[in-house]
């Protein structure tokens, strides 16, 4: 009993010494400029979580290179929020107890609905780079600004892939293309559905399925017979990569064939899904850009992988970096106009910049609207996967680097 | 006697502490701290006194929270109204699932709880109309006393406070009445319940009827403070284990237990998020793991009993050194 009793002991010492170093290293290093950084670090949301912020951490590695902002380093304190009651906690802690004046995040939209809604509240600018869903930025918040794409940009663009560059090639018109819609149920799913339906509604392309399921199934094969009869010629899915992966071998399975089918990022941009699925030639996607786009149309693209590469000793895992990377630049840029950390200064600055598209390292503009704090030169791209596994951009034209491939290879022409 | 002196005593010094704190964020800890304990009272009384195990508490406190969600947004109910029809709503849920599986012996209850709280989470999912679906629910920020919504963190602390304070007084009541010693007798000994003539289905229905409806309050309360709901956040596993887990580990079917348990897991989850989570990814989660093995190792009744043994020793010791 005294045995366990002190191993017991021990270990909490432990765990209270190593919280304590980690409070200290917070405490140190007065002349920067600090940021607070909410992302999901563990949990099931952590794989592209890390991945955003390794980013924005790049930016600032960057940025503090060439002297910082207002000639001072900036530094990030970061926080995980795997959850929405740990965003709104972790939002909460770093505003009111490590006193924050700026916040950035999130990666994932549950979580930049709460952790924006308190930074609102106590009057502190977030700057959101990854979360796509539009209501964030329709609520009419004054200091949430989102440098990124929204999840309505997703739909659309699957549909105009679909409309104005697969539908011409084969000698259809959009009328023609029965579109069939998969997504998994979540915030994600819905949301890119929903846009996609809309956009299909107003080029006047029919709509023959629209199937919702649970991201955590292990079994999607009554979906895929579901849309096995009603026989579309596109398929739009919004999946995480688990789902992404499952629907790709059953639909393998059962010979169930499109002429296109584009995925909404998410699982479809992961080379894990890839991989698991071997020759991904001619699958198209929509997703933040990608590496392999017109370099005259994203000048500053090629650093940031250097970058990335000579900073984690691995190539960027997917666009989510990236992106990350820009927002960060754009609040370098804001916060550096703005001479200081007032949130109305910060606001003012944000609003005033404009940059037009083609001249950043995303090809995105940047003009945040005053009403919403949305950048409205920000749309995804239009992708497509090779054989080599890598993903392609194909639309817009202006950022094309290569042609579709319509119809697409059956699962049978694939082979093993 | 001594015991309600400590407990005004205590009660006195949380109602002074907002007076003090001036950080939003510890007033934040001490909010999901009442409001975790309450619902760790809830769960304790079908859980802990009676020894029905429940892991779909989530449901419950689901259904007060989306009552009160749907109601104030989508048909502009005041979420009073909308408090009374979760609670409704949950205690006639909690007494259907009840019915049929308190009759019968074996771990049917559970499963029922577990696989009920499933099919919410999938309802309010598929019912895209009324719930949202995954989207959520937000509420809009409009502060008032009529829409039980505030602006700063105070008030939310007082009602937290009450609303823990109230269902321990519950707990402890139920504890000395007759009630309470039917469903620690039926946890015991369902035969020896009966032989004595005690109803046992009856009581444990009562026991998981009340804890559902104190669970739906809690829910109320936390939608009224996030002022947003997804099923992911509300109906996960996880929510029922944590009321579970904090009864457990503060000590099932003793009336302090809860809260104590409440009272050293939400700041040790959230303090050890704040000091780790930025600096290694998921070591905070192993800590707590980590704190939670060691607790039930080493004390398996629960910090209350066990304390509450330490004392009696003690107190024995003593007198049989005097009578030496």
């Amino acid at each position: 009993m005294r045995i366990r009793l002190m191993s017991c002991l021990a270990i909490c010492a432990m765990v209270v010494s190593l919280g304590f170093v980690g409070a200290d290293s917070l405490a140190e290093a007065a002349e920067t400029v600090k940021i607070g950084a909410i992302y999901p670090l563990s949990g099931n949301l952590a794989r592209l979580g890390e991945e955003s912020y390794r980013g924005a951490e790049l930016a600032r590695i960057e940025r503090n290179a060439q002297g910082g902002v207002w000639g001072k380093q900036v530094e990030y304190v970061v926080a995980d929020a795997p959850d929405t009651n740990a965003a709104r906690s972790e939002a909460e802690r770093l505003i009111t107890r490590s006193n924050m004046k700026l916040l950035l995040g999130t990666y994932s939209s549950s979580l930049a609905y709460v952790a924006t809604e308190v930074a609102e509240r106590n009057r502190v600018p977030f700057f959101e780079f990854g979360a796509i869903s539009d209501p964030i930025t329709e609520r009419g918040f004054k200091y949430t600004f989102r440098t990124c794409a929204p999840a309505s940009g997703f739909g659309t663009i699957a549909v105009r892939v679909i409309a104005e560059l697969a539908a011409p090639k084969m000698g259809m018109t959009p009328k023609d293309i029965k579109l069939a819609i998969v997504y998994e149920d979540s915030l994600y799913g819905t949301t890119c559905a929903k846009y996609a339906k809309a956009e299909a509604e107003r080029v006047g392309m029919p709509v023959v399925a629209n199937e919702p399921y649970s991201a955590k199934t292990n079994d999607l094969s009554p979906v895929i017979l579901k849309l096995k009869a009603a026989n579309p010629d596109a398929v739009i899915h919004t999946a995480y990569i688990a789902d992404a992966i499952l629907f790709s071998r059953q639909a393998k399975e059962l010979d169930f064939d499109v002429k296109a089918y584009v995925g909404q990022g998410g699982g479809h941009s992961m080379l894990d899904w890839a991989k698991a699925i071997g020759d991904v030639s001619g699958f198209l996607n929509v997703d933040f850009p990608q590496f392999k786009i017109n370099k005259a149309y994203t000048p500053g693209l090629d650093e940031f992988i250097k970058l990335y590469e000579d900073t984690y000793k691995e190539p960027p895992h997917s666009g989510h970096s990236l992106v990350n990377y820009f927002g960060a630049k754009v609040m370098f840029d804001a916060m550096e106009k703005a001479g200081s950390l007032d949130a109305d200064k910060i606001r003012e600055a944000a609003i005033s910049l404009d940059v037009p598209e083609g001249q950043t390292c995303t090809g995105w503009g940047v003009k945040f609207d005053p009403k919403t704090g949305q950048n409205v030169r920000a749309l995804p791209y239009g992708l497509m996967w090779t054989k080599d596994q890598e993903q392609v951009t194909i639309y817009p034209p202006e950022a094309a680097v290569a042609e579709i491939i319509v119809p697409m290879p059956t699962w049978r022409e694939r082979g093993q | 006697m001594k015991r309600w002196v400590w407990s005004l005593f205590i009660l006195a010094l949380l109602s002074a502490l907002p007076l003090v704190v001036e950080t939003q964020f510890y007033l934040h800890i001490f909010i999901l701290t009442f409001l975790y304990a309450s619902f760790a009272n809830s769960w304790n009384l079908i859980g802990g006194y009676a020894g029905q195990l429940s892991l779909g508490h989530a449901a419950f406190f689901g259904i007060g929270a989306y009552a009160c969600a749907i109601g104030s947004v989508k048909f502009g109910i005041s979420p009073f109204i909308g408090l009374a029809i979760g609670v409704i709503i949950a205690v006639l849920v909690s007494a259907a699932i009840g019915y049929p599986c308190f009759r019968l012996r074996g771990p049917f209850y559970t499963l029922s709880t577990i696989a009920f709280a499933e099919v919410v989470r999938l309802l309010t999912l598929y019912w895209r109309d009324l719930t949202e679906g995954a989207v959520g629910i937000l509420i809009p920020f409009k502060p008032g006393v009529a829409n039980l919504i505030f602006s700063g963190k105070v008030p939310y602390y007082y009602i937290g406070l009450a609303m823990m304070a109230l269902s321990t007084f519950l707990c402890y009541h139920v504890e000395r009445s007759r009630f309470g010693y039917y469903l620690v007798a039926v946890r015991e000994d369902e035969d020896a319940a009966e032989a004595c003539g005690i109803r046992s289905a009856r009581y444990k229905l009562y026991a998981a009827m009340i804890s559902a409806a104190i669970a739906a309050v809690c829910g109320v309360f936390y939608v009224q403070y996030m002022l947003f709901i997804d099923p992911e956040g509300v109906f996960n596993l996880n929510v029922s284990i944590q009321a579970a887990l904090m009864t457990i580990i503060g000590g099932a079917g003793t009336w302090l237990g809860p809260v104590v348990g409440a009272a050293l897991l939400i700041p040790l989850g959230e303090f050890l998020r704040g000091w780790l989570g930025g600096a290694a990814r998921g070591l905070h989660m192993a800590f707590y793991g980590i704190v939670l093995i060691v607790v039930v190792m080493v004390i398996p009744q629960g910090i209350v009993v066990t304390v509450k043994n330490l004392l009696k020793t003690k107190a024995t010791r003593k007198v049989e050194e005097e009578r030496r």
